[in-house]
């Protein structure tokens, strides 16, 4: 998996997949069993903390303590964090109408979610790593989430990795997007790629797999007569000369929204020969 | 960073701390009330073995607030399951040095309410002329000996983690298997060797078991 300086990636899977884990790993929050991390330069986790001081993370859950206050917690968050800016935090919190004096627990789930991206952005970091930041939220409270994480990201240059499973919201803001299934990362591409390059095609006799396809076949079924509907990663207009070669012919080229996309990638994932295309 | 993990510790615990700090204020004074009340110059004797009796407040508080403030912060991380504190970028050890830190710093207010409830007490109380009291070596006495627990169930929490339980159970097996040998093997003295071993100088639990005395000769 990479995330592209400067990207805004978008972390896709289906509930259970390992999205929160990878992001757990990341931050050297739970020892890897194998391979190796790199965040910011720094390795993980022998460097994490340095890393750590130039990220900013929101869990999918509230992590902070009950007990404290908005006030307290901001004061407390800030000691960690060197690049801590306190005009910045003031302006969020205005901005997030979050009152200083209230304590965590009483908190709301949209002003809890507001509070943790307060606390991701005023310190200013490279990296913001986001999992499921705007799960549960309410259409108003989720845009003003997501409007200071854009902002930041414009002003700034930063760096996002957000997970989510809302998938036309990703489709708005990501300009990379990764997928993972069942822990395992099952595609990696430009967003541009991703949503215009899997198509559903409608072919009439259609021809062997004699692996020579110039796309990605990530699943094929019959419809009616001899035609079958096939599912394709990477289609390119091009494309259509292969069809034109035999006896086969290519009836029809239909465009998958983001979210059908995502489906037929997870659906051609979980067979064996879905997992052997991603392979190869 | 300490100044705000102290902070966050003392909120925490501040309740518990204030109880802590009251009792360990009165307990002296309630301990010579108790003890020096009846009797006269004459029964110096006596009066220490009261006193000497009485220590065991002072053990049975320094073990309360130590548990207490040890297990409060470890409450608060777990409850989080440690994604807070693990998201702060400073390495872990160094987290938990000001964890620890923090808590031992607590630790001072009771203690310093045990010596000024001491002092308090002794000046007030009709002690012998023979007898002297010992406010700051009982002070001293109780700080150490909270901080040796606090020390113990710090590291039984977030050192040991989830084999917490391992950890004790292979301390029980350890005096099972001294209990098994003493009983069948004829080593009589496992018992005796180990628990002087820890209760005599240089010992752990030397400043646990010796002689509580806010006054003595």
């Amino acid at each position: 998996m990479t995330v592209p300086t400067g990207s805004v990636y978008g972390f896709l899977g289906p509930n259970g997949s390992g999205k929160t884990t990878t992001l757990r790993l990341l931050l050297g929050m739970l020892p890897a069993d194998d391979g190796a991390i790199t965040v910011l330069g720094h390795d993980v986790p022998l460097g994490v903390h340095k890393a750590l001081a130039k990220t900013g993370y929101v869990p999918e859950r509230l992590h902070l303590y009950p007990t404290l206050t908005v006030e307290e917690i901001m004061r407390y968050h800030a000691a960690f964090y060197p690049d801590w800016d306190d005009a910045r935090a003031e302006q969020l919190r205005r901005g997030f109408s979050l009152r200083a004096e209230q304590p965590i627990e009483r908190l709301s789930k949209g002003e809890s979610g507001k509070l943790m991206m307060l606390l991701a952005l005023a310190h200013n970091p490279e990296l913001l790593v986001l999992d499921e930041p705007t799960d549960g939220l309410d259409p108003v409270v989720r845009r003003d989430v997501l409007s200071a994480l854009l902002e930041y990201v414009a002003a700034r240059g930063a760096t996002v990795l957000i997970s989510s499973h809302l998938i036309h919201e990703q489709e708005r803001i990501c300009d990379h997007v990764g997928v993972m299934d069942g822990g395992r990362l099952v595609a990696e591409m430009p967003m541009t790629t991703f949503r215009g390059g899997i198509k559903r095609l409608r072919v009439n006799k259609a021809p062997v797999d004699r692996g020579d396809f110039p796309f990605t076949l990530l699943s094929r079924g019959a419809t009616a007569g001899r035609e079958e509907e096939w599912v394709v990663r990477g289609w390119q207009p091009a494309m259509r000369e292969y069809f034109q070669t035999g006896d086969s012919e290519l009836r029809e080229v239909i465009d998958l929204d983001l979210e059908e996309s995502f489906v037929e990638l997870l659906r051609s994932a979980r067979t064996p020969a879905g997992i052997a295309a991603e392979e190869n | 960073m300490f100044r705000q993990v102290l902070f966050t510790q003392w909120k925490w615990a501040r309740t518990e701390l204030f109880a802590y700090t009251l009792g360990a204020f009165l307990i002296p004074t309630a301990i010579l009330k108790i003890t020096v009340n009846g009797l006269d110059d004459y029964s110096v004797g006596a009066m220490l073995t009261a006193v000497a009796a009485a220590g065991a407040f002072f053990v049975f508080l320094a073990f309360v607030c130590a548990i207490g403030l040890a297990v409060r912060p470890y409450l608060a991380d777990q409850a989080l399951k440690h994604v807070y504190s693990l998201s702060l970028p400073v390495p872990w050890a160094t987290f938990l040095r000001y964890r620890f830190l923090a808590g031992a710093v607590l630790l001072v207010a009771p203690t310093i309410a045990v010596f000024m409830g001491a002092g308090l007490a002794t000046m007030t109380a009709a002690v012998p002329p023979t007898l002297h009291a010992y406010p700051f070596g009982l002070a001293v006495r109780f700080y150490l000996s909270a901080l040796e627990i606090y020390a113990a169930t710090f590291l039984l929490q977030y050192v040991a983690g989830k084999n917490a339980v391992r950890v004790v159970l292979a301390l029980i097996g350890v005096l099972v298997v001294l209990e098994l040998g003493s009983r069948f093997f004829g080593t009589t003295d496992a018992w005796v060797w180990m628990w002087d071993h820890l209760t005599t100088l240089p010992g752990p639990l030397e400043t646990l078991t010796a002689r509580w005395m806010m006054i003595d000769v």
